[in-house]
This record gives C-alpha cells, sequence and structure tokens, in this order.
C-alpha cells in the first residue's frame, strides 16, 4: 500500500463541497467536528483546499452553474482519493432529478472525468453524524 | 371588509385608474390596473403609504403574464397585491429598481425566469441561470421544453 | 488608487455554500461589492408544478435545510388562505411549537458560526454542542433532526405526545443556561465590542429600501416580524416580544439574535401549557382555484409563498421568496466604506442562506489583479481579533467562559 493510501485510511484529510445542496447535510458535516462526534479523535480533519485532501465529501445534487467549477476542483485534488456523495442528494437527486437546472447524480459526474474514481456513497435527508461516521470507517477499511 | 388605513388609502388616492379591486379576506386585497401606471402606483405604496415590498410574482398565462407586486403592510396586518397583466410576445414593463433597491434582484430574477424585461433597470444581468443556459429560454414560461442536459 | 478584486468564493471551507463575491477595495477599504448566485438554483418552482399539492410541503422544506420548516409553514398558510381553510387550534400550538424549535437551533448554529469567523473558536464548538439536544428533541416528536416533515395543508402530520413533555421542558431549562451563558459573555466582551460595534451598519433608511428582513432589520431598529404583523399557527395566543434593537451594526444583529432565543424559549413553554386534546389536522377535499399568499417568520426572516390554483391537483404557479434574496443585496449598503478584514463577519451578520436565495448574486468578470483569496480573508478577521486581545492584554468575559466550558464546569 502507498504511503498516500496509508495516511488517508490513518488520517484522512478532507474537503468539504457543496453542489447545489440544501445545507442540511453540510451543517450535519460541521456537526461531526463538534464534541458530541468529534471525529478529530479519529483522525479526520477538514481542510481549506482540495489539494491537500485525501476525500472531497460532497454534498448536493449537482447543477449546471456549478459543474465546470466542480471538474475543475476535483481534477485539482490529489490522487487517490476518495469521494464520499453525502446525502441522498448526490446518490441520485431525489427529487430534484427532473429539474431543468439539475446535472447529477454524483457519480455519474464523476466517473465522465475519471472513470476509476473511487465513491462511497452515505444515504438519508440529512445522514445522520453517526451514519456519516460509519460510512467513512467502511469505505476506508475496504480500501 | 377590512377596515385597513392602507387600503382605504389606496381606493381613494392610488394615482392610477383602478380597474378592479378583490378583496379576498381581511388580510389579502388584490388590485388591477394597467402596466402603464406600475411605476407611480408603487411609488405610492412605497413613499406615501409606507409598504413594503415582499417580491414580485410572475404567472404566465394564455392571455398574457400575470405580475403581482406584493405590499405588505405591517400595521394593517394586511397584504395588498398591486397586479396587472402584460402581453406577450415581447412582454415589458417599467422597471421600479430605478427607485426601490429592493426590486433590484426581483426584477433580474424575472427577467431571467420569465423573460419580462423590465424598462430602465439599472444592471439587467442574468441572475439566477448558469453561464452556459441559452438566452431567450425562460423556464417557467409556459412554451419551455425541457433542455438537453447533455 | 489602483482596484483590485478579491474573490470569496464560490467554494469557501468556512462559508457552507457555494457563492462568489468580488469585492473591489482600493488599498483596505472595500468600495463595491458584485455578487454571483445561481450556484445552487434547482428549478424549485417548476418542480412544484409537477408535484400534487400534498407532495410540496416535502420539497419545499428541502429549500434550505436549517429553515426547513419555514418554508413548509409558508407554503400551507398560502394554500390555507387560497382555500379558507382553519386549522384546528392544537395544530396551530404544535406549528408554534416546531417553528420555534428551529429558531433555536438556526441562532446557535448562527453564534457558533460567527465565533468561528471571529476567532473564538470555543464558541463554536459549545454553541453547536448545546445546539444538540434541540435536535434531540426534533427527532424525538418527528423522527428526524432536519427535515421534520411535520406540515400540511390543514393542520400537522404528527401529534405531539404528553409523555414527551417533560423532556422537552427539561431541553428547554438547558438550553435556557446555555443562552443565558452566551448572552451575558458576548453582550459584555470587549473584544467583541471592538469586533462589531459600528461595523457593517445598515441605517434604517437603506433597511427599508433594500426591503431587508428578520433579524438584520430589527437590529436597524425597525420591529417588523410577520409573527405578530400577520399572526399564523398561535402566536397571538401566546405572550412573547418582538425583539429590537438600535444601531444596525454587527453587533445590534447578533444582540437581536441572542435575545430571540429567550422568546422562542417562552412561546414554547405557553403552548405546551396551553395546548388541548385535539385533532390535529382539518380534512381538505380539494382546493379550488384561486390564489393565495402566505408567508411565515424564518429565523432570518420572512419567506414568502405564493400559489395560484386551477382547480386541478398541482399548482399552476407556486412562487417562493426567501429571506435572503432580500437581505443579502444589503451587502452594497453594509460591506462598501469597511475594512476587508471585516466583510466575512459582516456578510455573515446577515446570516445568508443561499440555498434559499438559489446562490447569490452576480460577480463580474473584469479582469484584475487578485491580491488574496477568501480564506486569507476569515484568516485576517481573526488575526484582527487576535491583535486586538492583545492590545488589551486582560482575560475578557468569553475567555472566562471558553475556560469553564473547557474543564466542563458547566
Amino acid at each position: 500500500m502507498s504511503i498516500k493510501m496509508w495516511g488517508l485510511k490513518k488520517s484522512p484529510w478532507v474537503y468539504h463541497v457543496a453542489l447545489s445542496p440544501c445545507n442540511n447535510c453540510d451543517i450535519e458535516i460541521l456537526d461531526l467536528l463538534t464534541p458530541r462526534f468529534d471525529v478529530e479523535r479519529f483522525g479526520m480533519k477538514l481542510v481549506g483546499s482540495p489539494r491537500h485532501a485525501d476525500a472531497l465529501v460532497v454534498t448536493g445534487s449537482i447543477n449546471r452553474h456549478v459543474l465546470p467549477r466542480f471538474v475543475e476542483l476535483y481534477k485539482q485534488t490529489a490522487k487517490p482519493c476518495v469521494v464520499f456523495g453525502i446525502g441522498s442528494c448526490s446518490l441520485s437527486s431525489t427529487m430534484f432529478r427532473d429539474s431543468y437546472s439539475i446535472v447529477g447524480p454524483l457519480d455519474k459526474v464523476v466517473r465522465q472525468i475519471d472513470p476509476n474514481a473511487i465513491i462511497a456513497y452515505v444515504p438519508g435527508c440529512p445522514p445522520k453524524p453517526e451514519a456519516m461516521i460509519l460510512g467513512v470507517v467502511k469505505a476506508l477499511s475496504t480500501l | 371588509m377590512s377596515n385597513s388605513a392602507a387600503l382605504a388609502a389606496v381606493k381613494e388616492k392610488l394615482p392610477v385608474k383602478i380597474i378592479e379591486i378583490v378583496e379576498h379576506n381581511p388580510a389579502r386585497a388584490y388590485v388591477y390596473i394597467e402596466p402603464e401606471g406600475i411605476v407611480e402606483a408603487s411609488r405610492f405604496m412605497f413613499e406615501q403609504c409606507k409598504g413594503r415590498l415582499a417580491t414580485v410574482s410572475g404567472v404566465d398565462t394564455r392571455s398574457g403574464i400575470d405580475l403581482l407586486y406584493h405590499w405588505m403592510f405591517a400595521r394593517d396586518h394586511q397584504f395588498i397585491m398591486i397586479k396587472t397583466k402584460i402581453k406577450k410576445p415581447f412582454p415589458e414593463i417599467d422597471s421600479i429598481a430605478t427607485f426601490l433597491p429592493a426590486a433590484n434582484w426581483i426584477e433580474r430574477e424575472l427577467n431571467d425566469i420569465l423573460g419580462v424585461v423590465f424598462r430602465g433597470h439599472p444592471d439587467p444581468r442574468r441572475i439566477l441561470m448558469a453561464d452556459d443556459w441559452p438566452e431567450g429560454v425562460h423556464p417557467l414560461a409556459r412554451d419551455f421544453e425541457g433542455i438537453d442536459k447533455e | 488608487m489602483k482596484r483590485t478584486i478579491v474573490p470569496l468564493g464560490p467554494f469557501h471551507p468556512l462559508l457552507e455554500e457555494a457563492e462568489c463575491y468580488k469585492l473591489y477595495v482600493e488599498g483596505e477599504t472595500v468600495v463595491d461589492i458584485d455578487m454571483r448566485i445561481g450556484y445552487m438554483h434547482r428549478g424549485i418552482e417548476k418542480l412544484s408544478q409537477s408535484k400534487t399539492f400534498d407532495q410540496v410541503p416535502f420539497l419545499v422544506e428541502r429549500i434550505c435545510g436549517i429553515c426547513s420548516t419555514s418554508h413548509p409553514i409558508a407554503y400551507v398558510n398560502a394554500m390555507e388562505d387560497l382555500a379558507g381553510i382553519q386549522i384546528p387550534e392544537r395544530a396551530q400550538y404544535i406549528r408554534n411549537i416546531i417553528a420555534e424549535l428551529e429558531r433555536l437551533h438556526s441562532h446557535f448554529l448562527w453564534v457558533g458560526l460567527a465565533g468561528h469567523f471571529i476567532g473564538y473558536d470555543t464558541v463554536f464548538m459549545w454553541a453547536w454542542k448545546y445546539r444538540e439536544p434541540i435536535l434531540d428533541i426534533c427527532e424525538l416528536i418527528s423522527g428526524n433532526r432536519n427535515h421534520y416533515a411535520m406540515m400540511k395543508i390543514g393542520g400537522v402530520r404528527r401529534d405531539l405526545k404528553e409523555e414527551d413533555f417533560p423532556q422537552i421542558r427539561s431541553m428547554l431549562d438547558g438550553v435556557e443556561k446555555a443562552a443565558n451563558l452566551f448572552t451575558g459573555a458576548v453582550v459584555d466582551d470587549p473584544v467583541i465590542h471592538a469586533r462589531t460595534k459600528g461595523v457593517g451598519i445598515l441605517t434604517k433608511e437603506d433597511a427599508i429600501a433594500y426591503g431587508t428582513l428578520g433579524p438584520t432589520v430589527r437590529g436597524s431598529g425597525i420591529a417588523d416580524d410577520i409573527r405578530r404583523d400577520d399572526p399564523y399557527a398561535a402566536y397571538n395566543k401566546v405572550d412573547w416580544n418582538v425583539i429590537t434593537w438600535e444601531g444596525g451594526d454587527v453587533f445590534a444583529k447578533a444582540a437581536v439574535r441572542l435575545l430571540e432565543n429567550f422568546e422562542s424559549i417562552k412561546i414554547i413553554r405557553q403552548s405546551l401549557d396551553q395546548m388541548r386534546p385535539g385533532p390535529i389536522e382539518t380534512e381538505v377535499k380539494a382546493i379550488p382555484p384561486g390564489e393565495g399568499v402566505g408567508h411565515a417568520e424564518a429565523p432570518r426572516g420572512e419567506v414568502f409563498h405564493y400559489v395560484r390554483s386551477d382547480g386541478s391537483s398541482s399548482p399552476v404557479r407556486h412562487k417562493v421568496r426567501a429571506p435572503s434574496f432580500s437581505n443579502i443585496p444589503s451587502f452594497k449598503a453594509t460591506c462598501v466604506g469597511e475594512t476587508i478584514a471585516d466583510v466575512a463577519l459582516i456578510s455573515a451578520a446577515v446570516d445568508p442562506c443561499y440555498c434559499c436565495t438559489e446562490r447569490m448574486a452576480v460577480v463580474e468578470r473584469r479582469t484584475d489583479n487578485v491580491l488574496m483569496t477568501g480564506a486569507d480573508l476569515v484568516r485576517m478577521s481573526r488575526e484582527r481579533t487576535k491583535q486586538i486581545k492583545a492590545d488589551l492584554g486582560q482575560e475578557t468575559p468569553l475567555d472566562k467562559l471558553a475556560k469553564r466550558l473547557q474543564k466542563g464546569d458547566l
């Protein structure tokens, strides 16, 4: 296993990307940092740039306007990286999928840029913080 | 019938011709005017009656685009809608953002989604639609047929 | 003097949503601000036309995750206005309780974020910790921490159980204690005063001209509050005050939010006391043709919904206007003339909910030098706080609170 992969599994640095969400998942993600859930004790850390990230935590259903910016951001993210689709919007766009402005879901968009991308899904609307932690731990243990 | 001071003032002193007033209930009244009078009517509602423009709704109907200017009167506990209809094709009306900053983004949004042109708007740029959204396509217009997402 | 542009967005680690500001600066002073929105536009008004009236509350709930129940309340208010429906009294009180629980959790969330922007990360951590019991009660009542799915046309979907009332009351006692702590420390803290008083002033004239709403307008001394101006649910059956503060600066807006927490607690307690057993919904068979206007006081201000029906089972037109759509343009009035280090805080003071607004304003593409990024701006804000604290040279009430919180002394 490469050093990077080992680092990712031990202590994932995470960059949070909000792509047309309602913000609920984003608030629950920030909740992970707060004392009740405290993911920093697992070594998980939110970083300020995709270049430093091991994992992208993505929320929202992706609209036309944000799409090119996300493509650029994904290309900038250091590889290997895991893309976590948090919430039902990133999985399937839920009730927004028929909208004129939505181009998601997440895996369709990511695989167009990188067919070998590693994608993990955490469903829920929003997923509870415990579900997110479980999702991250499960995904990392399979790498 | 409501005993709202604002509605009484509108009935007596609105400086444009009132086609009809419908009082749906004591808290909601709809005042129909011709589109040419919108600037004068809006100035009256804002400056004389001290109303707050909550927003402007646009509805694309067979006979034209209905515009409803929703004015809130806190002291009277009432919304008074100034309602007007503008003709298609090329729906146009005078902008009220020239004197009311609150109307600025509201009119830009209506332009994006319905194609209404607000004459004299200080900043008529795209506001909601993506950069690559085609010009002249308005998602809430009756003739919108969807868009290619690929 | 050369103008430079400082972009803030579209992906910024602290602002959860994608928006893009361009600040035009001369030296350290902001001379203009331009905003580009559209990053979150999901076409909800159009989607609503393809849903039945009963499905729409689930759709509009997801306009915003924080004001999650305000949109359904405004929508059902619009439908009940359209069709002339009266809802039973128990349902009115339940709507009160859900709406005020949302206001509490939203204001605590804001206190935490503002703390982070200023540089008090302990405040962020602990405001969010004290927010958790509120979300637990929401989960107890509705099954979900957010997106409660409680509202329907004619009433509410779920009843409150009497056996849950003691737990709700005990949560309120804990939240009141926390609110007292934060309010006391913030209102007296000289560093907070230095960072927020006189900063980002929204004058009464500008507040009215921009049609601003919620704590943003109440912080400029204007007592606009939909719960009093056009009462819905059971707000006219309980005793509470509209909170205003003079000054229009960041401090005033913070003070309004902190004090509103106590009013929310009062409203919930009285609603629990006054509720009587009874039905929680009025049966609604069909929606007649017509139009309805409904609004609600979300934590950020007035949420406005207009619905037109033609007698079928779906809306012909559903217009939504969220409070931040009216509040965010006021940045032109509050950020211009201020220093760069304060912009992050001034914009946070409006408590912008970008997803409600469908992604902020437009930024013009001008080619000019880029001096710094958004992350730099927030760092500047936090560094300014450090400098003020160093100049002050003494422990402030917030420092003392932070120490007590870290020791677990509460």
